[in-house]
This record gives C-alpha cells, structure tokens and sequence, in this order.
C-alpha cells in the first residue's frame, strides 16, 4: 500500500507536522511507500501517483489530504487507471476534518491526523477489490393502465421499437374519458378522442392488450421485471425491463353527502357528463356544487379538473336548452378554470358558499348562504350535481406495494424523491404518469406519459445498469434463514428460500440492495456484511480511531 | 495537578449524508472543536453495529457521539432508526459494565451547518470531560469494568509487538479480559508514564 501526503499548497502543512506523520505512517502494516507533494491533485501530481503505482505495484492507496466530496472521484479515477481497485483508494480529508478544524491546537492535530491516516490505511487495505455490478435491461416494457396516459406511453415505447404489455382492468381499454361528454376546450366528442388512439394501440403490432387483467405479484429488479398477472384465462408471467404505472383515478361517489346515495336526483358531474350524451330535454332548474368532498380535512387537496368540466357542462347545458336555469355553488374557482366568462354570458348564475356553512340539498330545494351578496338564497332544483375530487383505485396503492413505491396520503403514487449519488443507485424502472400520480388534466396525462415513455425507454435503450459495489452480502455458511434481514429491510432486496432440507438461506439482489446495512445490524448471526464496508474494516477503523 | 487534564477523547460516528456533510462544512468554514474528536464515517446510521460502537468504549473513547439523519429523512429509509435502536442496546452493555450513559449521545438532525457541529461537539466533550472528572475524582483513572486493554487486544490478535514495551509483560497472560497480577500492573503504568 501506498500513503501520499498531500501539503495543499500549505493549507495542511502549515498546520500539521506532515514528517512526523509520514515516520508514523510508515510502521503501518503492509505500508511499502510513503511520498508526499505539494498538490496531488494536479496533473502532475496524479501523474507522480500513478508512476508510483505502477513502479511498486501498490495495490492499495491512501491519500492524506483533502476532502472525498471534491477530490475522491479524481484520485479514485487516477490510481483505478494505475491498476488499484477502485474500492481500495482512500482520501483522508486531513484538511477539512483537521487542519482547518484545529488550527490552534497544532501538536494534538497532528495526533488526531495519524489517527485518520491510520484510519484510511486500515480502511483500504482491508477492503475487498469489487467491480461495478451491472444488470441488463430487458427489452420490452409493461404498462399497466389503458386510459389515455397508459395508451400514450404505449404508444410512444412502441414508436421506438419497445414491444409493450399494456394491462387494462376493465375489459375494454380508453379509462375514464370514456365516460366524459365533451372535451374542453374544444368541445369534441370525447369517446370518439378515446376510440381513435385506442384503434391505433390496437393496430399496433408492438403492443399487446390485456383486458380484464390486473398485476398481482411483481418479482426482480429494474432491468428484470417478473410480473404475474391475474387474467380471465388465469395466471400469467411477463417478463419486463420497465414498468409504467398510469392507473388514473376513480371520481369520489360520496355517499350521504349533500343527500348523494339517498335522493336520487343528486349525481356527480361524472355521471352528469352520462346524462348530457343522451341530451337535454325541457328547461331543467340544475344547481351544481363544487368542492363535494375535496377541500376538507379528509382530503384538503383541490381535484384540479373538476371546476373546469362543472364549467365546460354548465355550456353544454345552456346551448342545447336555453331555458335552463343553472346555478353554481362554489367556494371560489381555481385560476386555471376556463370559460367563466362565456358560462356567465349564457345565464349561469355563480354564487359562493363558506365550507362552514355548506348548501342545504332538501327533497325540492337547495338552500344555500351566498357569501357575495350575503342573502340566504332557496334554490328550487329538478337536479343537483356534485363536483368530487378524483381518487385514486385502490388497486392502484396495491401496486405501488408490489413495486415498493411510495404512496402519499390519499394513495397517489408518489415520486421517490431525488437520489443525490446517481452512480450509487441502481436507477428506478418504475415510472407513473398521469391521475395515479396526482390529479391531472388531459394535456398534462399525455406530458407526464411521454416524459415516463422518454423516460423508460432510455433505460432500455441503454441496455444494461450500471451501480457502484456497494451491497449487503451474505456468508452461505453461518446463515440459518430467519429472516430478519427481510423483516429488517426497506427495500425488499433479502429473500430467503429453504432447500430440501428445510434450511433457509437468505439471498441479497445487489440492484435492489442500496447498502444501507440495517440488515447487518439485524443478523442475530452475523452473516452479512456490507461489501464496502466490512464488519472488520469497520472495528479496525474504529480501534484506530481511539489509538493512543 | 500541575499538568492540564487531557481533553476527553470523543469518537463520533457520522452517516455520510447530513451530518457528515455537516463535518465537511466545519472544514469549509474553518469552525474550531476539539482535536481530541475523531469522525468514523459510515454510509448510513443503518451500517452502525453495537459491536462497532462499543469497540470504540473498549479502546480509550471517553465518549461516543452518534449522528444520523433526522427522522424521516434517511435516505434509505430506515437507517436512522436501527442506529437508535444500536444505541439503545449500547447503552444497555454500558451500563452493565458501569459506564456513565451520558459518554453516549445519539444526534438524529439534518442540519449540516458546519458551526453547528462545532458547537455540538464541543458542548458533548465538555460534558464528557465533567464525568472524566468526577471518575478521576472517585479514584479511577478509567471507566470502571472496561478491562479489555488495546495492548491485550493487539495480543490475542497475534499483531507484532509495538517497539520498546516487551518488558514487564513476560508471563502475563495474553487472553482477553483476564486479571493480571496487580504489581504487574502497576509495573506496567509507571513504564508506560515514564515513556509517554
């Protein structure tokens, strides 16, 4: 092994003593060179590193100087090129974490520096010399989710030559606009928006429907996904490299609410949208009501789409029956809700209630106190129809568990927030687009879908995985198969199995492992051990951490 | 007591992503603390083993911080609750082998600014420093019941002799844990006083 001390200009050397420092050093076990320069990091300097390399076919190198956080991946790099395993470089920061840090206690800083060096010479020359590990990515991806995001994401995967598994719930794909009338802004048909993307998954011969099928099982890791799905034929294995999860959502049916479930004329706008297919007859008296579950302390988010399409049916309504009279009932619009104006101008009248004081929905009337004009208003009514916030399945929270993704309070599936070493970590194949994520609007459900397709498809474009080294692993001797590391884990990476002989053995998948430890602490056997940092690289750092 | 009492000497173990960034920022900064202190860093407070952590009582550590991230933000989830619950089980054994709890701190925070680690450490080896007095005053020169000594230690681990300390150990056993005659120890002290 080798030892370089670093000066740093005079950073370090002005305040430790870098000659008593490198003679301690030199009693170290297995320390065959000591050298030291002004600046190792500089280009001559790496270049003197990596001669005394290869001259004295070191296999091990601590550098004495500054921090790893800047300076590691440049030392690291420079002795990986001389021939030294990577995992077996060390830098000891005697700038930061010593000699800026004890600048007035220059004898006891020095004591403290051959501590560290110490340190680093027993962390690297106890470490195992560990390769990358790599996976390959399977070329073929699943969407589970055949509403419009899931079959844009289809659509997109496909385009680039990704044959897709797309899997549909319900027996017939195109999700919830299915059930909507009208599109805003442009007023289209909306089934006949669905038909047509849904004809071209169909002819799409990269893509193969599942209808009436949900995923029940999810095994492997990125790159090698194992999903078993629940079909009307039975069970059945799809092999994956990516997922993308675009379940959507459901709109709340909230029973009892504003008399929904008990007066049959009270509906949501969902069931409305149903109704206005079939048209409008007469001159009807409609009070709508935004904010129908949503905004309240069970689920104080805004549903985001819902003002919009009250709106957008509040003009359906009034261009095909003139006579109606409709009155909305809302706690303030959201800012993006579009056609206001235009509703007001057709007649729609807009009052606005304090959820203290919430309408009143009789057998005939809706009594409501309207905060604008501060008058109790009697609204008599042939229909009522409630705005409530989109929700996600709960087959959809089920997922996320098979794919140990986190969900947030209202069961949307959350984005793992960002990893900031993007090289530690085997990269996330899952992806969600869409109203599984978060309430979303149609143009937003076909951003987030093509984003996720980007996403998923350079993963596979690329091939394979690669992550640092850094995992749990098991001695196949001392373990016994309790299973505490699974208990133990948070990322479903031990499994154990029993052989015949009804002994289990616990195996750690090194991409879903993220070389926490946590298992290590938990083996009542001491059988894992975290490849970078071994139980006994650890107690030999420690014990020279307190060396007199 | 002419000469000063050393200062206590602190091991503190830090996770490598808020707190040892902290420790990283005390360095940017140039925030003074003890150089009496040593960082072990680990990858995540969820790699930290009692076995590890007492190791570090067993040599000459006078008191052991432990810094993790604040709760909730580990960024594997649950590292920082398993190195609480190592803690716990030290704290356990301390008490067993009658070390004070409070020469073992557990600081779950995700603050890394680097004064606030100064300060932090510190304080702690201020207050280690009390209970190093009150042992010195009680007559123990160190903690009681700890008698895994590091020279015993390097022994049983077969490691070379260090130079110039051969005497006075022929014949003392070797074993870890195991009395030794008390002339042979006090020999030993005074040896070890006069080569200091």
């Amino acid at each position: 092994m080798g030892v370089f001390f670093c000066d740093c200009g005079d950073e370090i050397s002005s305040v430790l003593d870098l000659t008593r420092l490198a003679k301690s050093a030199s009693g170290s076990d297995g320390v065959v060179h000591i050298s030291r320069a002004p600046y190792w990091c500089s280009p001559s300097g790496l270049k003197r590193l990596a001669e005394a390399v290869a001259d004295e076919k070191l296999d091990a190198v601590v550098v004495a100087g500054c921090s790893p956080r800047t300076h590691g991946a440049l030392v690291a790099n420079a002795a990986e090129m001389a021939g030294v395993s990577r995992n077996r470089v060390a830098l000891v920061n005697l700038r930061g974490h010593c000699a800026r840090v004890h600048a007035g206690e220059k004898g006891r800083a020095t004591a403290k520096a051959a501590r560290l060096v110490r340190m680093g010479v027993e962390k690297a020359g106890y470490a195992r010399a560990l390769d990358v590990i790599t996976a390959d990515v399977e070329a073929s991806a699943v969407v589970v989710g055949g509403g419009v995001t899931g079959m844009t994401a289809a659509r997109a995967l496909s385009a680039r030559g990704i044959p897709v598994t797309l899997i549909e719930r319900e027996p017939e794909i195109g999700g919830l606009l299915r059930h909507v009338n009208l599109l805003y802004p442009t007023y289209a048909d909306a089934r006949a928006y669905v038909r047509e993307i849904a004809e071209g998954v169909e002819d799409d011969q990269n893509i193969e429907i599942v209808t009436g099928s949900t995923v029940a099982g999810v095994d492997g890791h990125v790159g090698q996904y194992r999903l078993t799905l629940d079909t009307p034929g039975g069970a059945r294995e799809v092999v994956c490299g990516v997922i993308v999860i675009a379940t959507g959502a459901g709109v709340l049916k909230p029973a009892g609410l504003f008399a929904y479930g008990e007066n049959p004329n009270v509906i949501t706008q969902i069931e409305f949208e149903e109704e206005l297919r079939e048209g409008i007859e007469g001159a009807p008296r409609i009070v709508m009501i935004q904010c129908a579950g949503s905004r309240n302390p069970e689920r104080p988010y805004c549903s985001r789409v819902c003002c919009t399409a009250t709106v957008k049916n509040t003009i359906t309504v009034m261009e095909e029956a003139p006579g109606a009279e409709i009155t909305v009932l809302s706690r303030g619009f959201a800012q993006y809700v579009g056609d206001l104006d235009r509703a007001r101008d057709a007649g729609v009248t807009f009052l606005r209630y304090d959820p203290e004081r919430p309408p009143r929905v009789g057998d005939d009337a809706v009594e409501v106190f309207d905060e604008i004009s501060s008058t109790e208003k009697l609204l008599p009514y042939d229909l009522v129809v409630l705005a409530t916030p989109l929700v996600p399945h709960p087959e959809t929270a089920e997922l996320a568990e098979l794919v140990n993704m986190p969900v947030d309070d209202f069961c949307f599936v959350a984005e793992p927030h960002t990893k900031l070493r993007p090289g530690s970590f085997a990269p996330s194949g899952v992806f969600v687009a869409g109203s599984a994520h978060w309430p979303a609007t149609i143009m937003e459900c076909l951003s987030q879908a093509h984003a996720a397709a980007a996403r998923a498809a350079a993963l596979v474009e690329a091939g394979s995985i690669e992550r640092e080294p850094f995992v749990a692993l098991v001695d196949e001797l001392v373990c016994r198969g309790c299973e505490k590391c699974v208990e133990a884990c948070a990322h479903a990476a031990p499994r154990v199995e029993r052989g015949d002989d009804g002994i289990g053995l616990s195996t750690i998948d090194a991409i879903r492992c993220v070389g926490c430890g946590v298992c290590v602490r938990a083996c009542p056997s001491s059988a894992i051990t975290l490849s970078h940092m071994t139980q006994e690289q650890l107690l030999r750092m420690v014990g020279a951490a307190v060396r007199a | 007591m002419a000469a000063r009492a050393p200062d206590p000497k602190i091991v503190v173990f830090a996770c490598s992503w808020y707190p040892l960034t902290a420790v990283d920022n005390a360095g940017e900064d140039g925030c003074q603390y003890p150089a009496s202190t040593t960082v072990v860093p680990l990858e995540c407070g969820g790699s930290l083993t009692t076995a590890a952590l007492l190791r570090a009582f067993a040599g000459n550590a006078d008191g052991v911080l432990v810094a993790a991230c604040g709760e909730g933000d580990c960024h594997y989830a649950n590292g920082n609750g398993s190195c609480a619950e190592v803690v716990d089980e030290a704290r356990e054994i301390m008490a067993l082998a009658g070390l004070e709890p409070g020469r073992l701190r557990l600081e779950l925070s995700s603050n890394v600014d680097g004064g606030a680690f100064a300060s932090l450490v510190t304080a702690f080896a201020a207050d280690v420093g009390k209970l190093n007095g009150s042992a010195r005053a009680k007559g123990r020169q160190k903690p009681a019941g700890m008698s895994i000594r590091k020279k015993a230690a390097s022994r049983a681990r077969g490691r070379s002799k260090p130079a110039g300390r051969t005497k006075g150990r022929v014949g003392a056993k070797a074993t870890l844990g195991e009395k030794r005659a008390p002339r042979a120890k006090s020999k030993r002290r005074a040896r070890r006083r006069g080569a200091a």
